[in-house]
């Protein structure tokens, strides 16, 4: 056989041109500026794009600032509370929606549980923004309840999709064996279901959070002026002046978010 | 089941409220009157001239709505070029190394989409990063006005919405089986013929989804316009967010926002259908 | 209909149906099927995939409903009673062990559930590891034995709150070959050491033959017979039965002299002078001629076709190492199936396209009601 005709590179079947170097643009400018950003909160000088040495200073700034302060602590509250309330929510959603003899308006309660994630955000906070409106008018309430109450409402797909997902996957004949063993449905619940389900729950859980922590255009709309968040209340200062402060509390969030997801995918690994 | 009662509240609900709000007349001090007015949806389209009280369809409005429509499509579609070969790559990885790509594109979209605009804001400045190092390279003399145009939005949108695109067609390809392509090349076909061919038709659900995730997202864009547009360019959630600001017209508001949801219910029948048309042309 | 009831009867069940979905694409998975099943015995549900055999253990077990008819154990209606109020314990065919628990405490979860005191449970888990062997293993993971351990420590969860009886849906079915034979033994030691009434539920219909004291044998959501490994075998009362198990032969008879009183018929094949007498059901007393069924081993061929009941062109040998069944076409084109034990000096050497004389073994031949 001449030499021409033989391969010295393996076929592969999964090869397409060009693909792999698109992809790892699309990967180095995903996170290039991300990087930059990070990078620069760490700048001596205020002046955002020259460098001019490395420093704590935005950082020590960021800490001592009471609006963030503030801010901060109202975004972690506001986080934990939507977050816990979303995912009870949504895990009785998954419960009730899976397993069951599929009922007229099963896919129009499907919409609904999804509707915060087909509709756009802003659509959302417009509608919560009147809704909140009214019942202002009602009680004098103008406290941290509504941005719950949002928060939750908005991040309830989120938990949801983990969970639906997770009991999906879980085999039926497990519980029907628990029940065949004696143990009344509550019992199968206790000590088969959630169990096994509570992977889904914490991974939903922590998309909760980490959604309702990022969130802009819902909390903006909703809140009452000085109830700021720390997302809202950066948008407030990119308004105005920008300085290298934004930089720090940006990589601040950033890194709680990567701690969350990090976590996150722990949680959803394949264990069983 | 009450958890369902209590969504269906929460759901439908707000929507129901943000209609019925449209058709309501505009308070002095923001807020509502409750008065029936057909007078919102009137300004949707249409201005009447202080002056002389002429009827005339809105410019400002319109131009609001094109752009928003513009922006969204080459959004989507430069996610769908750049985010297809990426889902790609990271399917056929190795298992092994698969689930550390997929980390790795994950990150961005659990970001903050303010700290992500706000980066991107960064780069493109005028004394931002890319105009520094070109004018420290000597490439130009002075620096390339790029941001609060229609570009910086776009590119903030396309930063932005990059992963809602890569995600659902990694998905697809995931459960894609190679075997199908393997058979193809059997039969004589090219890598191009089988990416078009195979490829393509079998994961065109995912990218359905993805193309959703991205276009409906952006067209209601608040922030990224906001922050990359300046104020003078506005897409239709700056719109929106203006009337219950500044504005003080919170029925416009309600039905500039039910006309949002409008055209994205046509924009996805629209971009449904062609999908099938383009599949039947090359089936 | 009820059928009568003796005194250790342990299952009964009485007229069942179930029926899935509506009209006009309704499913009948069982239909109208009844049948007793005594204390102590092991009773094998044998049939094709979809033939009802799960859905009735199904209905036995609790974990669903029948939409008419009634189930009783030991003389107590439990049709409609959940499963976790029968004293019913299933060995499911996945196994579903608890991926969440230990090997012991998935023996244990039953008892647990029971509320019985704590010795109680260690002494009974220790008894059940004993039992299938499993001691060493208690504490691990059910994900990390194999399957041959899966399957038996299913078996000790089932066996722990000594349930009266005791379900195996296809058990067996994930094993491979050896093993299989191996646990076939086991459950069979089990079955007589606890005496415990086991409904076995199988498609496999030599795991059937040699571990069941009774087998129903079902097709379509109906019971066709019910009896022995035995009775089964050597006198099905059905063509499906017939077929079903072992290997069979059908062919078409003429009917000669019939004697009513003693309900049998002579009968011979292809013109043939060779005749024979046989049963002949009540269905088939004014027939002139009828299909006839014989197993391939109580067949036999010569080369001579003097005397013989048929003649047939040999078409195929297939050896089975003990045996050698040998293919045949007979004159009216019907195939025929004749099966011998080898022997190691043999003469009886055929060639593909030989005619040869089939000799029936007069006993053996059965007429069936269909």
């Amino acid at each position: 056989m001449p030499d021409w005709l033989t391969f010295n590179k393996s076929f592969s079947v999964t090869y397409q041109f060009g693909f792999k170097q698109i992809a790892l643009i699309c990967f180095f400018a995903l996170y290039a500026p991300i990087l930059l950003l990070v990078f620069y909160s760490f700048n001596a000088g205020s002046n955002l794009m020259l460098w001019e040495g490395f420093s704590l200073r935005w950082y020590i700034q960021a800490s001592e600032n009471q609006l963030v302060q503030e801010a901060a602590i109202r975004s972690v509250i506001i986080a934990i509370s939507a977050s816990f309330i979303s995912t009870l929510l949504a895990t009785m959603a998954a419960l009730g929606t899976t397993r069951t003899q599929p009922f007229k308006g099963q896919q129009f309660i499907f919409i609904l549980i999804n509707q915060p994630l087909m509709v756009p955000e802003i659509v959302t906070a417009v509608a919560l923004l009147i809704f909140f409106a009214i019942i202002k008018n009602f009680t004098n309430y103008f406290g941290l309840g509504y941005l719950i109450v949002a928060h939750a409402a908005f991040c309830i797909p989120f938990a949801y999709l983990p969970i639906k997902a997770r009991l999906d996957g879980m085999n039926l004949s497990l519980e029907t064996a628990a029940s065949d063993l004696y143990a009344r449905p509550f019992m199968v619940f206790r000590r088969v279901t959630l169990p096994l389900l509570w992977p889904g729950i914490m991974a939903g859980a922590m998309l909760a959070f980490v959604i309702s922590l990022d969130d802009v255009i819902i909390t903006e709309f909703v809140k009452t002026p000085g109830q700021d968040t720390l997302p809202t209340y950066m948008l407030g200062q990119l308004r105005r002046a920008i300085t290298p402060e934004i930089n720090a509390i940006s990589s601040i969030l950033l890194a709680i978010s990567l701690l969350v997801v990090t976590v996150f995918f722990l949680f959803t690994r394949k264990k069983y | 089941m009450p958890a369902l009662a209590l969504l269906i509240f929460a759901a439908a609900g707000p929507l129901i409220i943000v209609l019925i709000y449209s058709f309501l007349t505009a308070g002095s001090y923001g807020g509502v009157v409750w008065e029936f007015a057909t007078e919102a949806w009137f300004r949707v389209l249409f201005t009447r001239d202080i002056f002389d009280d002429t009827v005339s369809l809105s410019d400002a409005h319109l131009s609001i709505f094109w752009r928003s429509v513009q922006l969204s499509f080459l959004t989507t579609l430069i996610c769908l070029l750049v985010g297809f070969p990426t889902a790609y790559y990271i399917a056929t990885r190795p298992p092994a190394t698969r689930n550390m790509w997929l980390f790795f594109i994950t990150i961005p979209f659990w970001t903050n989409l303010l700290i992500r605009t706000f980066a991107i804001l960064e780069l493109i400045r005028n004394k931002g990063v890319i105009n520094n190092s070109l004018i420290g390279m000597g490439i130009i003399s002075e620096p390339i006005k790029m941001l609060y145009t229609d570009l910086a939005i776009l590119i903030g949108m396309t930063y932005v919405y990059l992963p809602l695109m890569v995600l659902p067609i990694y998905a697809s390809m995931e459960r894609f089986d190679f075997r199908f392509v393997e058979a193809g090349f059997d039969l004589y076909a090219t890598r191009f013929r089988v990416l078009r061919k195979i490829i393509l038709p079998i994961i065109k659900p995912g990218i359905i989804a993805g193309s959703i995730l991205v276009f409906v997202p952006s067209l209601g864009a608040y922030v990224t316009p906001r922050i990359l547009g300046g104020g003078k360019r506005m897409m239709i959630g700056n719109l929106i967010e203006l009337q219950f600001g500044q504005g003080k017209n919170w029925p416009l508001g309600a039905a500039l926002a039910v006309t949002m949801l409008f055209i994205v219910m046509i924009a996805l029948i629209i971009y449904v259908r062609i999908i099938q048309k383009l599949e039947d042309k090359n089936a | 209909m009820k059928t009568m009831r003796e005194a250790d009867d342990a299952v009964q069940v009485e007229g069942v149906g179930k029926y899935f979905g509506g009209e006009p694409n309704i499913v009948k998975a069982l239909d109208n099927v009844s049948v007793n099943i005594r204390r102590n015995e092991f009773f094998t549900l044998l049939g094709p995939s979809g033939c009802g055999k799960t859905t009735l253990l199904r209905l036995i077990a609790g974990f669903e409903s029948p939409t008419f008819g009634n189930i009783l154990l030991d003389d107590q209606d439990i049709t409609h009673l959940p499963p976790f109020r029968r004293s019913v314990n299933t060995v499911f065919q996945n196994y579903a062990l608890f991926p969440h628990l230990t090997v012991a405490e998935n023996i244990s979860f039953g008892l647990e559930m029971l509320n019985k005191p704590k010795d109680e449970i260690d002494q009974t888990v220790n008894e059940m590891l004993a039992l299938v062997h499993m001691e060493e293993l208690k504490d691990r993971r059910t994900d990390q034995i194999s399957g041959g351990q899966q399957q038996r420590v299913a078996l000790a969860r089932a066996l722990a709150p000594k349930p009266d009886v005791l379900l195996l849906d296809e058990p067996l079915s994930a094993l491979d070959y050896k093993l299989r034979r191996g646990m076939q033994i086991e459950l069979k030691r089990l079955q007589l050491e606890t005496g415990i009434t086991f409904i076995f539920v199988t498609h496999d219909q030599e795991e059937a033959l040699t571990m069941s004291d009774r087998i129903a044998v079902m097709s379509n959501g109906h019971i066709l017979q019910v009896g022995s490994p035995d009775e089964i075998y050597y006198k099905p009362t059905k063509r499906f039965v017939a077929d079903f198990i072992g290997e069979s032969n059908f062919i078409e008879a003429k009917i000669g002299k019939i004697d009513k009183r003693k309900k049998e018929a002579t009968i011979r094949f292809e013109d043939k002078k060779k005749s024979f007498t046989v049963r002949l059901p009540e269905n088939k007393m004014n027939d002139k001629k009828t299909a006839v069924f014989i197993r391939p081993e109580h067949t036999r061929l010569k080369t001579t076709t003097k005397g013989a009941a048929m003649t047939g062109k040999l078409t195929d040998r297939i050896f089975f190492g003990t045996d050698t069944n040998y293919h045949l076409l007979l004159e009216n084109g019907e195939p025929f199936i004749v099966r011998s034990q080898n022997t190691i000096h043999s003469s009886f050497n055929p060639a593909i396209g030989d005619k040869l004389g089939i000799f029936l073994e007069e006993d053996a031949l059965q007429v069936l009601e269909d």
